[in-house]
């Protein structure tokens, strides 16, 4: 049997963030936090990166824009010219409409599929779900889990480790089939 | 957690700061003595004098929000918001030449030089707009602002400068209150009523719901640019260290990319609604800035007012680059006289972007009467409000 790593329980969120300051400097990276609400400055506790969603959303933005200008162009200046109120068929102002519009729509749909990307979801299940407490995170507690695929990862010391910062009940679960 | 004191008390000479205020005057009254009977004077004037009363409207929207949703971040640079309102009373006189110049600058006045050769009453839309368009109605509208204005800066200044010397937490809740009353509808009126009044009937034949709007976007965009600016000069001069951080400088920073944003979208707005309804007395209004050097300048408003602070300020890097946040401040200061300018001045030079002499002399003396009475104010009390209990929280503020 894989194992999937390794989940310890904190009491507090006070304590989840400095477990995962002291798993950040011992080194770990694959590892992750859960909560049952987001807490402020986690990001900095776990030395995440910044996220690259919103240059993803930008550039999204930018071709929505550039689409938008170019359709409407094309349109009424190329494929179809059309005399609306003896305006020119160049008539850019009119165009800043659409143009925003499929900018907002560009970037709205990069976002959330880049999030979904980023995130790797949907997926329906995850090997924490295999520990039997761990439903409690919805309500009240807080657990760190390290994975196996971490180059630090050496179960026994792991377990140790987790004792000294302060972890409860911990367990290691085991992999998807 | 303890301060040093030489980074909150502002330490400028005070004479010297009253005579720069003196040759402001001094010099604003010699320029209207040379250009008293010059059409183009006045609207000189009033691009000068609103550009600077700008930031100070500017800042007292600012200051009421602060108040109003009992704001945490802002504490550590409220006395500056305060500093700046409190100018109001140094620039209440200088609308007199406003008024005095009133037939020069109002077409909707009989006696406008312009219906010395045409007929006042065959103007069929101007008569309509008689009844809110009047002398007398004007100066009393003028004066209500006025009064609204200096109400508003003198009660937040000295009741802050009160909680300052006593700590009563009494005194933040009616300034809360104050804010929150109907004074904050009252000031948006008077400052949709200014762009409409000062603004918006130099041409009486045009009209635009967005005009209130717009006069608000631009005068808080300057302000904050202004607030900026100044927090970063007193950060190289020393002071503030420790007070203000890199979070408070993104925040503003946050701030000046929303209202250029903001500012892009009701001018925009603006102009689209005209530009698809095509109705003659609306579209002349563009078509006067669409003409001569004048169109160079309207390209300029839409690249250098919005293009280039959004594609600058968009990226986290640049909001906490301060010197980069300074060079922006600048550059969107000197946009807002150019937006001033371009409401304005098309309606006396008609033909070609003009920069003279009055434009020049005006807006230095209203510079030397800005600088000289916000310093002059500054020294007056402590560049923090020390008792304020949230000051804590405003200086440990984080971004995340």
């Amino acid at each position: 049997m894989n194992s999937y790593g390794i989940l310890a329980r904190f009491d507090s969120p006070k304590s989840l963030m400095h477990a995962a300051e002291k798993v950040r400097d011992e080194g770990f990276e694959k590892f992750d936090c859960h909560s049952p609400f987001p807490i402020h400055g986690m990001d900095e506790a776990m030395g995440l990166k910044r996220s690259k969603l919103g240059y993803l959303i930008g550039f999204m933005g930018m071709s929505g824009a550039l689409f938008g200008f170019g359709l409407q162009s094309w349109i009424h200046s190329i494929e179809y010219p059309m005399n609306i109120s003896g305006k020119p068929f160049f008539a850019y102002p009119a165009y800043a409409i659409i143009t925003f519009e499929l900018m907002v729509l560009f970037s709205a749909i990069g976002a959330v599929f880049g999030m979904m990307f980023f995130n790797r979801i949907p997926r329906f299940h995850h090997p924490v779900f295999y520990s039997e407490k761990f439903s409690d995170v919805s309500s009240d507690a807080f657990y760190v889990s390290i994975e196996v695929d971490d180059p630090k990862y050496e179960e026994s010391f792991v377990i140790d480790f987790l004792k000294d910062i302060g972890g409860t009940e911990i367990e290691v679960l085991k992999d998807e089939i | 957690m303890n301060l040093n004191p030489n980074t909150y008390t502002y330490i400028s000479k005070s004479s010297y700061n009253l005579i720069l205020i003196i040759i402001g005057y001094v010099g604003l009254v010699l320029t209207w003595f040379f250009g008293i009977s010059d059409k183009v004077f006045y609207f000189s004037y009033l691009t000068s004098y609103f550009y600077w009363l700008s930031i100070i409207l500017g800042g007292m929207f600012f200051i009421m929000v602060h108040y109003a949703f009992s704001s945490t971040w802002s504490v550590s640079i409220r006395r500056l918001m305060e500093n700046t309102i409190m100018l109001i009373p140094l620039f209440t006189l200088p609308f007199l030449p406003v008024l005095y110049g009133m037939e020069k600058l109002f077409k909707w006045l009989p006696n406008h030089y312009y219906w010395k050769t045409h007929d006042f009453e065959a103007d069929h839309l101007i008569q309509h707009k008689l009844a809110y368009l009047n002398e007398d109605s004007f100066i009393f509208r003028a004066l209500l602002y006025f009064v609204l204005w200096n109400i508003i800066s003198i009660y937040i200044y000295y009741n802050s400068i009160k909680h300052d010397r006593t700590g009563e937490i009494k005194i933040l809740e009616n300034l809360r209150y104050f804010c929150m009353s109907p004074m904050g509808v009252f000031f948006f009126i008077s400052l949709t009523g200014a762009g409409l009044d000062w603004h918006m009937s130099l041409d009486p034949h045009w009209y635009s719901t967005m005009f209130g709007v717009y006069t608000f976007a631009g005068a808080f965009l300057a302000f904050l640019a202004f607030l900026t600016f100044t927090i970063i000069r007193m950060q190289d001069q020393g002071y503030l260290k420790g007070i203000v951080s890199t979070e408070h400088f993104h925040d503003l920073g946050k701030y000046l990319f929303a209202f250029t944003v903001f500012y892009c979208y009701i001018a925009g707005a603006q102009f689209y609604f005209i530009w698809y309804s095509n109705i003659p007395e609306e579209t002349i209004w563009y078509l006067h800035r669409w003409i001569g050097s004048w169109k160079i300048i309207s390209v300029l408003l839409i690249v250098g007012k919005f293009f280039i602070p959004f594609f600058i300020l968009i990226f986290r890097g640049s909001k906490r680059n301060i010197r980069l946040l300074q060079v922006m401040t600048i550059w969107i200061l000197f946009m807002h006289y150019i937006d001033i300018n371009f409401i304005i001045m098309p309606t006396v030079h008609k033909t070609n972007f003009h920069f003279g002499l009055y434009d020049l002399f005006t807006m230095i003396s209203f510079a030397l009467i800005f600088v000289g009475g916000f310093k002059f104010i500054t020294t007056r009390s402590n560049l923090v409000p020390l008792n304020d209990t949230e000051l804590v929280h405003s200086i440990n503020h984080r971004n995340h």
